[in-house]
């Protein structure tokens, strides 16, 4: 059974993939994304993610690499303030974070994460977000797009309000940041910086944290 | 034949006991005097925050069977009125738990497995005994040889907390029932200007478990470095 915990780790990584996808070029509707998404074979970028607190004065910043290649592959690599990395690669997910005994794999719910994560996966890469069992999509705005992803369930809910995407005005197909709101006062935004789609990355990127 | 079963068991008790208490080790200490070594007595005081403060740390929470799991944590810690913030979140910055206690336990978020009552209340323990001065100020004070001062409080549950600054200016920190039922154990390293940039915190009472505290940011929180109405925009 998975926890609450790891699926909501899932569905993180899920939303990061979400992103993704629409730099790809996003249009006004659902099909015009689902047509975009199909060209997409890879996408890597910066991210720099600023948390949120009440209890904070000022956001708490981390910085690190994303890498994506189609059908599910998954780096997401911090650089700081701790060196983590997250590799999914056909179907199995690892962790590894840099800790008193040097980079060691932090074995906490990979599988359950990998379960919502290659669930999430399925259905967004073929354009329909709107499927997702654990998110409704929409599309709000006129020229100042954005997508909103709301919990269908109670219980993430509680744990998540909303998610909004906001795509760049500048650059088409590529998205200025995802913001993931938790509660009042607590939220995290990431920005992409640096977007790089379809160059080859190698295989053992996703799998060797090295 | 029983009787002498019974002979035999009741001396291997004995040994037992006899060998478990020549492991305790009793430091050589020449007893401080409250009035007159009260400067020497008040390096005890270093390990525990004196103004309001906020630290940010990472935090490598290592768990029975040898699993690890690496954690953010902000905490808020004001000695005067003896309250305690805690937020704890992963890397991703999704917020596991957030609690507070200024005489009272109040959690305003706690995902599983967090949302036990014990988890709270422990881990409120483990961040007072980490950054507040035991409520009990009278101690025992003693310095060893090599010139460690060791300072013996009474806890409010009865416990005994052994507070020891190094001449390095590091320090350590365990609570007891008995030499034999120790509850916690801090070791504080890593000082850059009197600020531990690393802190160990080892559990032996409610499940085995070390927290290793790696120094990320802290300020001095004054009320106008509040967080800005604004900022509470969730947007």
């Amino acid at each position: 059974m998975m926890s609450l915990k790891n699926a909501v780790k899932g569905i993180f990584f899920s939303i990061l993939l979400l992103a993704c996808f629409l730099t790809a070029g996003w249009g006004e509707s659902w099909e015009d994304i689902n047509r975009e998404t199909a060209g997409i074979e890879s996408i890597q970028a910066e991210f720099t993610q600023h948390k949120h607190l009440k209890i904070l004065t000022k956001p708490l910043v981390s910085k690190g690499r994303f890498y994506f290649q189609k059908p599910d592959s998954i780096r997401w690599e911090y650089r700081s303030p701790v060196k983590s990395i997250l590799l999914i690669h056909r179907g199995d997910v690892k962790r590894y974070t840099l800790g008193s005994r040097g980079m060691v794999e932090d074995s906490s719910g990979a599988l359950s994460s990998m379960q919502v994560v290659v669930q999430e996966i399925g259905l967004w890469s073929q354009g329909r977000f709107t499927e997702s069992t654990h998110f409704k999509a929409e599309i709000k705005g006129g020229k100042k797009r954005e997508i909103v992803l709301t919990p269908r369930e109670e219980a993430f809910a509680a744990i998540i309000a909303r998610i909004v995407i906001t795509p760049s005005p500048e650059r088409k197909g590529v998205i200025r940041s995802v913001k993931i709101v938790e509660s009042e006062g607590n939220y995290t935004v990431l920005d992409f910086t640096d977007v790089r789609m379809n160059e080859k990355i190698g295989e053992a990127v996703f799998r060797k944290a090295g | 034949m029983k009787r002498r079963m019974t002979i035999s068991r009741l001396a291997f008790l004995s040994f037992l006991t006899i060998l478990l208490a020549s492991c305790v080790h009793v430091p050589d200490m020449l007893p401080l005097d409250s009035l007159t070594d009260r400067s020497v007595i008040e390096q005890c005081g270093r390990p525990f925050v004196k103004s309001p403060y906020r630290f940010v740390h990472a935090i490598e929470a290592g768990l029975p069977g040898g699993r690890t799991a690496t954690l953010m944590g902000v905490t808020v810690v004001d000695p005067e009125a003896k309250s305690l913030h805690s937020v704890l979140m992963t890397l991703e910055g999704l917020v596991l738990f957030d609690g507070e206690y200024d005489g009272t336990l109040s959690v305003k978020r706690a995902v599983p497995p967090f949302d036990r009552d014990s988890f709270a209340r422990n881990m409120m323990e483990d961040i007072r005994l980490l950054f507040l001065a035991p409520e009990n100020t009278s101690a025992q004070a003693g310095v060893s040889a090599d010139g460690s001062v060791l300072c013996r409080y009474r806890g409010k549950e009865g416990e005994t907390i052994d507070v020891t600054v190094q001449p390095d200016h590091t320090w350590r920190i365990e609570t007891y029932a008995t030499p034999f039922e120790r509850f916690r154990e801090i070791k504080a390293g890593a000082l850059k200007d009197g600020m531990p940039g690393e802190l160990e915190l080892r559990g032996y009472s409610a499940g085995r478990y070390t927290l290793r505290l790696k120094l990320v940011d802290a300020e001095p929180v004054s009320a106008a470095a509040q967080p800005a109405e604004d900022e509470a925009d969730g947007g």
